[in-house]
């Protein structure tokens, strides 16, 4: 097989390198601005919640990490059956990177909801259907992790995480449905009617802000894989 | 944009396609129900969840859950930031080395070729 020169990068090209590193910058800067926006917004500029007090405002970190954390599962899902499908390595690599980042917002959806349910539940934990399910979500991503890190090795490894990422999924709309098909004591997903708007634009805002540090989190470890893949590749070629 | 343009460039315009049309569906429907969420009142608990905590009327006696809240996230995200960073100057810094220790090598057979 010809192997590349080894002067040229191993994958893609420089101008490629270079754009990513200008679409981190960028990524970055705008979710810092407006990670600042939201913390102004929250803190300084929504009103305090009758009924839960100051505690209401985790919510605005809690629902948006919730999100993001269903929004992984399903670009897991995808990446993986794309990957399933083509066998293509870049649908593995996003699907790996979104993983991880699955499990640290999966993570922060469970301890800020436990933190939020101490002072208006009384418990840190019930086993109430949605944060049941939203724990199975959770030890489907690390189960996609243990395998790709302690199962078979190569493409093998590859394509059983790939299926537990398409089995995970159904949770996904499990968990969103959880408070329609079952009685919890979660806070209903009904839009309601007297929400102050000021609370509303918050709640939009800290979606979007952590949408765009979800993107940016996201680039960063889909860098470091492909960064991985080469190294790889070069300790092969070295051997 | 650029990062639309990025998946594009990594991935292609039909996979791209595909990842943006679903996050958008998402994104509308959960904007959409997940608001409810900030309806301010809990849905009737179990039975197994006990009333509310004292201080249940003091809408400031909950200040250190919501410190702990944010402390714990912002936490968590510098940290993973950090741990990403690091690993990729790592990275960066081993692949550098190995490539030239390859040119090296190539040049040495290249040399050791045109002796023989």
């Amino acid at each position: 097989m010809t192997q590349p020169p080894i002067s040229q990068p191993v994958t893609g090209s420089s101008a490629t390198y270079s754009t990513r590193s200008y679409l981190r910058d960028g990524l970055l800067i705008v979710s810092a601005a407006l990670m600042a926006v939201t913390l102004y917004m929250v803190f300084m500029w929504v009103p305090t919640e009758q009924n839960l007090g100051v505690s209401q405002r985790i919510f605005y970190f809690h629902v948006p990490l919730g999100w993001i954390g269903m929004l992984s599962i399903v670009v897991v899902a995808v990446a993986s059956l794309m990957h399933l499908i083509t066998g293509k390595e870049k649908w593995d690599s996003l699907a790996y990177a979104t993983a991880e980042l699955g499990v640290i917002f999966a993570t922060l959806i469970l301890v800020t909801g436990a933190i939020w349910a101490r002072p208006v539940w009384g418990v840190w934990w019930t086993w109430d259907a949605k944060l049941t399910t939203t724990l199975v979500l959770w030890f489907i991503y690390v189960g996609y992790l243990m395998i790709r890190a302690y199962g078979p090795s190569g493409t093998q490894g590859k394509r059983y995480a790939s299926v537990i990422a398409l089995i995970g999924a159904i949770d996904s709309p499990i968990i969103y449905k959880a408070t329609d098909w079952w009685r919890t004591a979660h806070p209903e997903r009904n839009v309601p009617s007297g929400l102050a708007s000021e609370m509303l634009l918050t709640l939009l805002v800290a979606m979007v802000t952590f949408t765009v540090l979800y993107a940016y989190l996201l680039v960063e470890r889909y860098s470091l894989r492909k960064s991985e893949s080469d190294l790889d590749e070069l300790h092969q070629r070295t051997a | 944009m650029n990062f639309i343009k990025e998946l594009r460039r990594g991935l292609g315009l039909r996979a791209s396609t595909v990842i943006v049309l679903v996050a958008l569906a998402l994104t509308v429907s959960t904007l959409l129900t997940t608001v409810g969420a900030f309806d301010g009142q809990p849905q009737t608990a179990p039975s197994t969840i006990p009333e509310p905590s004292e201080h249940a009327n003091d809408p400031e006696a909950n200040l250190p859950f919501l410190f702990a809240v944010y402390m714990i996230t912002w936490g968590a995200f510098f940290a993973y930031i950090f741990y990403v960073s690091r690993r990729q100057r790592e990275m960066q810094g081993e692949i550098v080395a190995l490539k030239r220790a390859l040119d090296q090598r190539e040049q040495a057979e290249a040399q050791s070729q045109s002796e023989s």
